[in-house]
């Protein structure tokens, strides 16, 4: 009878055996321990994040002296300081990769921040405006090949979210971000092709995705009922016809989706960019059915984060219903008690599950 | 190389701008009345509103005007997002003023490139001026020297040196009077 193994154990296996046989090895006269060691990965991670750590302290350290605009040292020594600076953060991290490959990483952090501080070095040299969403977004075109080349998640998750910042810009000074539009399928590519398919990677983009979406229908005055109800339905396709290599990502994302919108159009006022007050409230209540009864089909499909979805929508409502009728003290007790069941049913089914 | 290489040259392409306007910008004089705010990335900074950035419906050009009259839903504006201007200035006694706003690049004389967004309009029923933003307002200092700046000003005039140059400002010094 042949021994059920996972894919990647299956896959681990025939890489050893290719090794072992290349090495004429006799694995009946032979000790595993003489080929073999155990890495020690709790004290490699403690490591990493330690290195890591004082990379970011020492970089918002660079940052904050910019900040304080230090008289005693021209700006233009700061900056031959920081450029010259950056060169050798870089040259040191290249050096140590083979050497010392987790110090490396973090002198690499410490270029990538000290190239941001001389960002705003210059802005501040010459009293430009403060518009902190083109420096944002110069910080992340200047690190994006650094996480490329070190095919560093971290780095690259530093990217996505300058890159949010710099969308930001469309709400908050009314400027169309157009770069975004070119930025979004290429980190999507990148992912793809660098990063292997990263999942967490994956998860940063889209959700740079959506709220670009968003925004941009705002930006462009779509009415918010459409807007919203576009997006619950991408993100229930997403859901449901995920691409192959992105099956479990796309899933994560359609249910965020799908449930952040899903939630919204339980409320009236959505309906209400549309429809007359009465007609909306009749509709969202349809709707929140409708959607209850999609989230418990998805509970019974064995979905963990539909029990979370159910807990949301159940307290949305109770919240809702409860706030203005009920004494505020019995509003919190009772509100704290359901939400101490759904987490007890949460865990009880993540524990059936796993 | 490349991942050094293009940090390194945004910094430098980053520069190319202000250095060239400092080099060969005119310098002219602005009047101005200051703030004091901080900025948690640029660090201390004053905050300076110009007399330039006030400009009365009289200055503004018929184009801009036929333009924001297209966003005008009865007794209200409804402008979203940021139109680009143009000012064109020229010298009143010691500093230079508005001489008029317009929505074409004017093809000689010294102007400033500005913006005109929706808060100017959305909470005013009917706009007597119109506030432009030439991305000038800040000027750095030390940390902690902003307020003693902004007591100065308080009691003076403040006026601002700034080098123009193809409608982009750079400001120089802040004085004052």
């Amino acid at each position: 009878m042949k021994r059920q193994i996972t894919s990647a154990q299956k896959k681990f296996l025939q890489q050893e055996l290719r090794y072992l046989t290349s090495k004429h090895i006799d694995l009946a006269n032979s000790n595993l321990d003489d080929y073999y060691e155990v890495a020690d990965r709790r004290s490699n991670t403690t490591v990493q994040v330690v290195l890591s750590v004082g990379a970011v302290l020492i970089g918002i350290g660079f940052l904050l002296f910019i900040a304080s605009n230090w008289s005693a040292i021209s700006s233009y020594s700061k900056f031959f300081i920081i450029f010259i600076g950056v060169i050798a953060f870089y040259f040191a991290g290249w050096k140590t990769e083979a050497v010392l490959p987790k110090t490396s990483r973090a002198l690499y952090y410490l270029g990538a921040f000290l190239f941001g501080s001389g960002i705003f070095l210059i802005g501040q040299t010459f009293h430009l405006g403060g518009d902190v969403h083109n420096a944002f977004l110069f910080w992340a075109l200047g690190i994006f090949p650094l996480a490329v080349y070190l095919k560093d998640q971290a780095v690259m998750t530093a990217t996505i979210f300058f890159i949010f910042l710099n969308s930001t810009q469309l709400l908050l000074v009314g400027e169309y971000t157009y770069f975004v539009l070119i930025a979004i399928p290429s980190l999507y590519l990148v992912n793809h092709v660098v990063f292997q398919k990263a999942k967490w990677i994956f998860v940063c983009i889209s959700g740079l995705f959506v709220f670009f979406t968003h925004c941009s229908f705002i930006f462009f005055e779509v009415n918010q009922f459409f807007n919203v109800l576009l997006l619950f339905v991408l993100g229930l396709v997403i859901y449901f016809r995920p691409f192959a290599d992105y099956k479990q990502s796309m899933k994560l994302v359609g249910q965020l989706m799908f449930g952040g919108y899903g939630i919204v159009l339980t409320f009236p006022f959505i309906w209400e960019r549309i429809f007359s007050n009465g007609t909306s409230g009749v509709l969202a209540i349809t709707f929140a059915v409708l959607f209850a009864s999609l989230i418990l089909w998805l509970v019974r499909e064995g979905s963990l984060f539909s029990i979370f979805l159910l807990c949301c929508v159940i307290f949305r409502f109770y919240a809702d219903i409860s706030y203005d009728f009920l004494p505020k003290s019995l509003f919190f007790i009772v509100g704290g008690l359901i939400l101490v069941v759904f987490g007890y049913w949460f865990e009880r089914s993540r524990r059936g599950v796993a | 190389m490349i991942t050094l290489s293009i940090p390194l040259l945004i910094l430098l392409a980053l520069l190319v701008k202000p250095i060239y306007t400092s080099l060969f910008g005119e310098q002219i004089t602005l009047k101005t009345v200051p703030v004091d705010p901080r900025d948690l990335f640029y660090g201390d900074y004053v905050y300076l509103d110009y007399e330039i950035s006030h400009v009365p419906l009289e200055y503004i050009s018929k184009d801009l005007l036929t333009l924001l009259n297209e966003y005008k839903l009865e007794e209200e504006y409804n402008f979203w997002g940021s139109q680009t201007v143009y000012t064109s200035l020229e010298k009143d006694g010691e500093v230079y003023a508005v001489k008029n706003v317009s929505l074409e690049k004017p093809e000689e004389g010294l102007y400033l490139k500005g913006k005109v967004d929706n808060h100017v309009l959305l909470y005013e029923n009917r706009p007597t001026s119109l506030y432009i933003d030439y991305d000038i307002n800040r000027f750095y200092l030390e940390e902690g020297t902003g307020k003693h700046l902004e007591e100065q000003a308080t009691s003076g005039q403040v006026q601002v040196g700034m080098k123009v140059k193809n409608g982009y400002g750079l400001i120089q010094d802040v004085t004052v009077k």
